[in-house]
């Protein structure tokens, strides 16, 4: 199999440099740190207390995987919130336009090379990540879900990064402009409903409620939180915040997943839209066609 | 051959291209000349498919007159004003990475990019990175990217701009070998001087339209021939005026010491009849030639910045000198 040219270009950059390396680093440390302390903070009040209380490792798991996925919002937009708008201060998008590769397939090696990267961080984070299950208390199932919710979100949140950056020509601009959209996307999702709940009696009837099914900070309570209380905690965020689950709860993780999936799909498409010269869209053998606007239609705009 | 039809694009309200309709022949070294914002750029970024026009159309033919096979853009190579390159890569692998977006991979690869980094005269420089190389070397290597797949067209927008005068040489000699071989080139610069030496063909464009398209020495003669024709004479000026006065063809005179410079709108049999008259009149002949015209003078006559030709004139049917 071909590997698309541009996975293959990134993938060689980003293997020379020691940055990736050291945040690699960084993360695991931190998790392990906080895994090791934890652990060790249990046992000693189990020796202390003569109790085990091998319910508070589930915690400190919990903990250790809602510490990586921030690290994932974090990381993941400014991964790829450059790298369009990079190939167009470099001038080097419009000769990538000119060769055969197609507006999808140069989003889609920007994007792969991006989520190789976050891939290797999650995986590399997964010994760090179960230091606190040496008891036991969750199963290879559960650590797979994690992983998968971790990639699914990685997905949603590079290919908003990448969309960000397939608008603005600035690094700086595009960067914030992804950053501003994360803020949306975690804010936005939550205070109308917040607003709107007080007027609603049930409020599944609050059709903001399913707003939530976007937020990815929720999602990953839910899978975070699953292997606690199944989805009693994930319905205990919905009533603080004046939301009831209702019949959703069974279905939660799978369909915000989905809808994550989703938006991460309309997001790389919007992105490879962005990028297309409309005169690809119309491009026949030997030919390029315009569209039909004429200096008349021009003019009396 | 390259066809634009009747092409037009607006950028908002602002007409860049307005109905631009242009032929360039197989093998031509096509020069684009315009002044800024004449929609140079405009029109080579779309012949290259990077930009849609609003209307109108681009058509690639070969010399049977069939359309090209394959995506218009596999069939041309693009030199932007900007190098386009990648600093982090080196010389070789960024060769061959575009040659891989192109669909040319492995040992192909790199013997077709070995091959362009020694036409360029890049080949001792093959693993330093880009970052590396100096500007010269860095428009060298634009030009070998854009080799890579072997396209029969290839356009550079403003190839010679921030270049040293003996960069620029060694380009010029580079485009004139690739025009040898037989790629239809399509180049737009500022330095007309240098476009006048190499393009076969030219096109003018200004405010969005092709105020003159053609053959380069077609272009030359026709505006040589709007020139005025100066006669050295070692004597006998008055004599000269007097014979000059009497002939039709001539529609002014200016003097300046022993030469008269003079507007003829007759064709090259007459103005050999007037030099056989001037002569058998006895008259000392020095000298006797029509002004050569140049890119520049065609350019900024067309695009409406004349220059003042004449300090003093003399019009056909005056007595006397008169000062314009």
């Amino acid at each position: 199999m071909r590997l698309n040219p541009i996975l293959k270009r990134e993938l060689r950059v980003q293997g020379r440099g020691y940055g990736l390396l050291g945040l690699f680093c960084a993360v695991n440390i931190l998790l392990f740190l906080c895994g090791i302390l934890g652990s060790l903070a249990v046992v000693s009040r189990m020796r202390r207390d003569f109790e085990a209380d091998y319910g508070a490792m589930l915690y400190i798991y919990a903990l250790l995987k809602l510490i990586m996925f921030l690290m994932i919002l974090i990381i993941s937009p400014s991964l790829t919130a450059g790298s369009i708008s990079g190939e167009r201060s470099l001038k080097t998008l419009d000769l990538l336009l000119t060769t055969r590769m197609t507006p999808f397939s140069i989003i889609l090696g920007k994007l792969a090379s991006a989520f190789c990267m976050t891939g290797i961080l999650i995986v590399s984070a997964i010994p760090a990540l179960t230091v606190p299950l040496m008891y036991g208390g969750a199963g290879p199932l559960d650590v797979a879900v994690t992983l998968l919710s971790f990639l699914i979100s990685a997905f949603m949140l590079l290919s908003m990064g990448i969309f960000a950056g397939s608008f603005e020509k600035s690094m700086q601009k595009s960067t914030a402009l992804a950053y501003g959209m994360l803020l949306i996307l975690l804010a936005g999702t939550v205070i109308p409903g917040v607003l709107t709940a007080p007027f609603y009696e049930e409020s599944m009837n609050d059709p903001f409620t399913l707003l939530l099914l976007f937020n990815p900070l929720v999602t990953e309570a839910a899978v975070v939180t699953a292997p606690l209380s199944g989805s009693q905690l994930i319905g205990s965020v919905y009533e603080r915040l004046g939301f009831s689950l209702g019949n959703l709860s069974d279905v939660y993780i799978p369909l915000a997943l989905f809808m994550e999936l989703m938006m991460g799909a309309i997001f790389m498409l919007l992105a490879v839209r962005n990028i297309t010269p409309a005169g690809l869209l119309r491009r026949s053998e030997g030919r390029v066609t315009g569209g039909e606007k004429s200096r008349e239609s021009q003019n009396g705009k | 051959m390259l066809r634009l039809e009747h092409i037009t694009k607006f950028y908002g309200r602002i007409c860049a291209l307005d109905d631009l309709s242009l032929e360039i022949e197989d093998g031509a070294l096509y020069g684009f000349v315009g002044p800024n914002g004449a929609g140079k750029t405009t029109a080579l970024r779309i012949m290259c498919g990077i930009l849609r026009p609003d209307s109108g159309n681009i058509i690639m033919e070969d010399s049977s007159g069939a359309s090209l096979a394959g995506d218009p853009g596999s069939h041309i190579g693009y030199v932007p004003d900007s190098f386009g390159v990648y600093n982090n890569l080196k010389v070789s692998e960024y060769m061959e990475f575009f040659a891989s977006c192109y669909g040319i991979d492995g040992i192909t690869a790199r013997k077709r990019s070995r091959k362009l980094l020694s036409f360029v005269e890049l080949s001792d420089r093959e693993d330093f990175f880009v970052e590396a190389l100096s500007r010269g070397m860095k428009q060298r290597l634009s030009l070998a990217r854009a080799l890579i797949h072997d396209p029969e067209i290839l356009i550079l927008d403003e190839p010679s701009s921030g270049l040293d005068p003996r960069t620029r040489y060694e380009f010029k000699q580079i485009i004139s070998e690739l025009s040898e071989q037989g790629k239809t080139i399509i180049i737009s610069s500022h330095i007309l001087s240098e476009l006048s030496e190499i393009c076969t063909d030219v096109g003018i464009i200004d405010q969005g339209s092709l105020v003159m398209s053609g053959r380069l020495s077609d272009v030359m003669r026709m505006v040589t021939a709007e020139n005025p024709i100066v006669i050295s004479l070692s004597s006998g000026l008055s004599r000269a005026i007097k014979l000059l006065k009497e002939e039709k063809e001539v529609r002014s005179m200016t003097i300046n010491g022993n030469d008269i410079m003079i507007n003829f709108s007759g064709d090259i049999h007459e103005e050999a009849g007037l030099l056989k008259r001037l002569i058998s009149s006895g008259l000392e002949v020095r000298g006797f030639s029509r002004q050569k015209g140049s890119l520049e003078s065609i350019f900024m006559q067309l695009t409406g910045h004349g220059e003042e030709k004449t300090v003093y004139s003399y019009e056909a049917g005056e007595e006397g000198e008169d000062e314009a």
